[in-house]
């Protein structure tokens, strides 16, 4: 399936050829030839314009009801801490559990390899295109951002390491995991961002990204890259700083409805200051293991609420979120009628590096994306009276970008989990392509019956309105905290609503094209 | 504002939001029979997009520059097309959804998926050597019939008492990838009067019908319209190989629903 496309196809074209044709030179997304067999029907112009509609009415009521509430802004949001039941307890703080949970992880991501290097190379026959790209990279994120940091309990890696650690101090019977080395606190999330971008790229342009060798190769350096940063820069500060997949899943997280918190602030002092909040250290994974049971909480919370607790942001985290934002509107834009058309018309120059193309239009949406985000975060300072808050302005607001991303994320790929998703029934019985049948599931044939058009469409437009509302309702509350002044916070939210209407209004626009995918 | 006037407020937002709803809202037409014709060429089909209505019946109309089968996904509809004749298919569109209409130049994705339908694989008895199987298709003499010869090494029909193990079977024949027959002569004679392009694929199996994986395949052409095949008769032995141009994407049948 993957990438019969070429471009000697464009080059030789006369000028006058026709969309439809072009749709079949163009390469796609990863996740489109890769395994799509599924074509979205389109949202109808008239549900773009009711969906569209919905947003501008909702956002207004959202800054009416604001206005009207005389609560003061400083409250921490409502939780219900799940360790109150001590069996619970038992379950959640067993280590042995999460032991095993990343054990499974190691035993996958060697099977991604070995797949990847030993397997068929047809993608749609091997484990790990499948695995990689649908389970865990789509589905894994919107179980992260429905649950909880699920990734940080089954992360391979961890294990890895901990695994060597343990190794080590039994051969040289040191117990000492402290390194000397230190990454720059100014860096901030930069490791983190730099590949993050790599990945970005490999994702949405890199045409060999469904390869399972690719994925087998690039699998094995990024987990060198991480076991081998951890051993030498310390776990913690290398999972929440340089691997971009651990700082993702975290953002995401915020959005979910599970949070670990320490409310003894005491312990909170050790660890870096980024997850410290006034009400105790929020999914701080380093503090939370150093310290005692009491002191812990596991809490269920309001899905977005994670969202509202004010942290220090630290340099990169601002680009990282845009990037998150930037990166699945474009996948979604890459395959409208609009990009291909003006693909057409600069054809001449770029017609031997398709690549280069797509690279300068990531770049470009990210700076569509990026300067429309500040251009509206000045206004909005500006109104706000010139806040004194000692952060910056923009990176306060930063984290209410989250739930438009994740609610466009989905959106966008909850088509592609359900029903490409499916092969992974048929390849865990025979992960290689070679013909075994382990499970007895090697025939398995995707069924997408049940799929009907308009389900799909309400889906989607639902989940976009949702994301919408709760990033107002969060821009908001996050206004109120800073400013402590209702008046001042409203005058400065207006800016920021346009703003989010836009990137709403954006990607309801490109789930209502004429798409091939 | 009380608690109240805020409930007030949100039911007119969802009323308004409900009444918004059923106003953009379109009302579709009763479901009718509504007939296209389609032209396809090598590269796409005019036109490229066919739109229906949920619970339509669709009655297309297909015209061909090439022989080929054209595939449309969704409806699991596979028709072979051709210069000299339409081919007409009436389909019942209760699924909704964008469906690709794909045109199969050679069925690649068809062998494969076969390939994974066989639930047993037949072994090699110890010691036996490798079978080896080659196949010719030719016109009969007679019209409208083709003559499918195969030649065999290392494998009996039926189990001799030789000293030497051996493998036995038969042989399945797949016209076009459709399991055709199962034979055990070296030479059969098979009606196949459809113009225009046809894999013949003669695959070695067991008492069981469990194939043994050792294949041969070849195409014959009927002839006069397929002009840019030169040769009747192409051999192709590596089945592992994939062609990069094996489905052509044409366009797209679109179901919209009825009322959504």
């Amino acid at each position: 399936m993957f990438n019969r496309v070429t471009l000697r196809g464009i080059k030789n074209a006369s000028f006058g050829i026709p969309i439809a044709l072009l749709l079949t030179l163009f390469p796609s997304t990863v996740l489109a030839h890769g395994f799509g067999e599924r074509y979205a029907l389109p949202v109808p112009l008239w549900l773009y314009l009711y969906g569209a509609s919905v947003a501008v009415i909702l956002s207004f009521a959202i800054a009416a009801l604001f206005f009207s509430r005389n609560e003061s802004g400083s409250r921490d949001y409502p939780r219900y801490n799940l360790l109150r039941h001590v069996w619970l307890g038992h379950i959640l703080l067993n280590t042995k559990i999460s032991r095993l949970l990343r054990s499974i992880s190691i035993f996958i991501l060697i099977l991604i390899i070995a797949a990847g290097l030993f397997g068929s190379q047809r993608v749609a026959d091997n484990f790990a295109p499948a695995f990689v790209w649908i389970i865990w990279w789509v589905g894994l994120g919107m179980l992260v951002i429905s649950i909880g940091n699920i990734w940080h309990l089954v992360n391979p890696w961890i294990g890895i390491h901990d695994g060597m650690i343990w190794l080590i101090s039994r051969v040289t019977g040191e117990q000492n995991e402290k390194t000397e080395r230190a990454l720059p606190v100014t860096f901030g999330v930069l490791p983190a961002l730099s590949v993050f971008i790599v990945f970005v790229w490999i994702e949405l342009i890199y045409e060999g990204s469904p390869v399972p060798r690719q994925i087998a190769l690039l699998t094995t350096a990024y987990s060198m890259y991480t076991v081998g940063g951890m051993l030498l820069f310390g776990k913690n500060v290398w999972l929440d700083r340089a691997d971009a997949f651990s700082v993702y899943f975290k953002i995401l997280s915020r959005l979910s409805i599970i949070e670990f918190r320490i409310n003894e602030m005491s312990y909170c002092l050790e660890c870096s200051n980024e997850c410290q909040t006034k009400n105790g250290c929020i999914d701080c994974y380093e503090c939370f293991s150093n310290c005692d049971d009491f002191s812990k909480e596991i809490n269920l919370r309001l899905p977005a609420s994670g969202l509202t607790a004010i942290q220090t942001v630290q340099p990169g985290e601002l680009l990282f979120v845009l990037l998150m934002l930037a990166s699945v509107s474009f996948d979604g834009f890459l395959i409208t009628p609009l990009w291909m058309e003006f693909y057409v018309g600069q054809r001449d120059i770029f017609v031997e590096n398709f690549m280069v193309f797509q690279t300068l239009g990531l770049a470009g949406a990210l700076a569509l994306f990026g300067g429309l985000f500040f251009f509206f975060m000045k206004i909005s300072r500006f109104l706000s009276g010139h806040s004194p808050y000692n952060n910056s302005w923009a990176s306060a607001f930063i984290y209410t970008l989250v739930p438009i991303a994740a609610a466009y994320n989905i959106a966008h790929y909850f088509t592609f989990i359900l029903v490409p998703g499916q092969r992974i029934i048929s390849l865990i019985s025979d992960p290689f392509g070679f013909g075994l049948n382990l499970f007895g599931t090697a025939s398995y044939q995707i069924n997408d019956s049940f799929l009907q058009a308009s389900i799909v469409w309400y889906t989607q437009v639902f989940m976009i309105i949702i994301g919408h509302v709760l990033a107002v309702i969060i821009a908001h509350v996050v206004a109120v905290q800073i400013l402590g002044d209702r008046r001042r916070a409203m005058l400065s939210q207006f800016p920021i609503l346009v703003l989010m209407v836009i990137y709403t209004i954006s990607s309801l626009w490109i789930i209502a094209q004429d798409t091939t995918v | 504002m009380k608690l109240s006037s805020i409930t007030i407020v949100a039911v007119v937002i969802i009323l308004m939001l409900v009444g918004l709803f059923f106003a953009f809202r379109p009302t579709t037409d009763a479901p009718q029979t509504k007939t296209t014709a389609v032209k396809i060429t090598e590269t796409g089909m005019t036109p490229n997009n066919i739109s229906y209505n949920e619970g339509d019946t669709a009655l297309l109309k297909f015209t061909s520059s090439t022989d080929a089968i054209i595939h449309i996904h969704g409806y699991n509809v596979e028709l072979p097309v051709s210069a000299e004749k339409t081919s007409e298919i009436e389909l019942q569109l209760t699924r909704t959804g964008r469906f690709e209409i794909e045109l199969h130049h050679n069925d690649e994705e068809h062998e494969h998926k076969h390939d994974h339908d066989h639930t047993c694989q037949a072994e090699i008895p110890v010691g036996a050597p490798q079978p080896q199987i080659e196949v010719k298709a030719e016109e009969a003499e007679e019209t409208g019939k083709i003559l499918i010869s195969v030649e065999l090494r290392d494998f009996e029909f039926t189990p001799q008492n030789g000293k030497n193990p051996v493998t036995t079977g038969h042989w399945h024949l797949f016209l076009d990838d459709v399991a055709t027959g199962m034979f055990t002569d070296t030479e059969i004679v098979i009606p196949l009067d459809q113009p225009g392009k046809h894999r013949i694929k003669a695959s070695l199996a067991d008492t069981n019908h469990c194939e043994y994986g050792i294949e041969d395949e070849t195409t014959i052409l009927i002839p006069g319209h397929a002009p840019h095949d030169t040769s009747t008769t192409t051999n192709k032995h590596d089945n592992t190989e994939h062609g990069s141009s094996a489905t052509t994407h044409l366009g797209f049948l679109d179901v919209q629903p009825r009322n959504p």
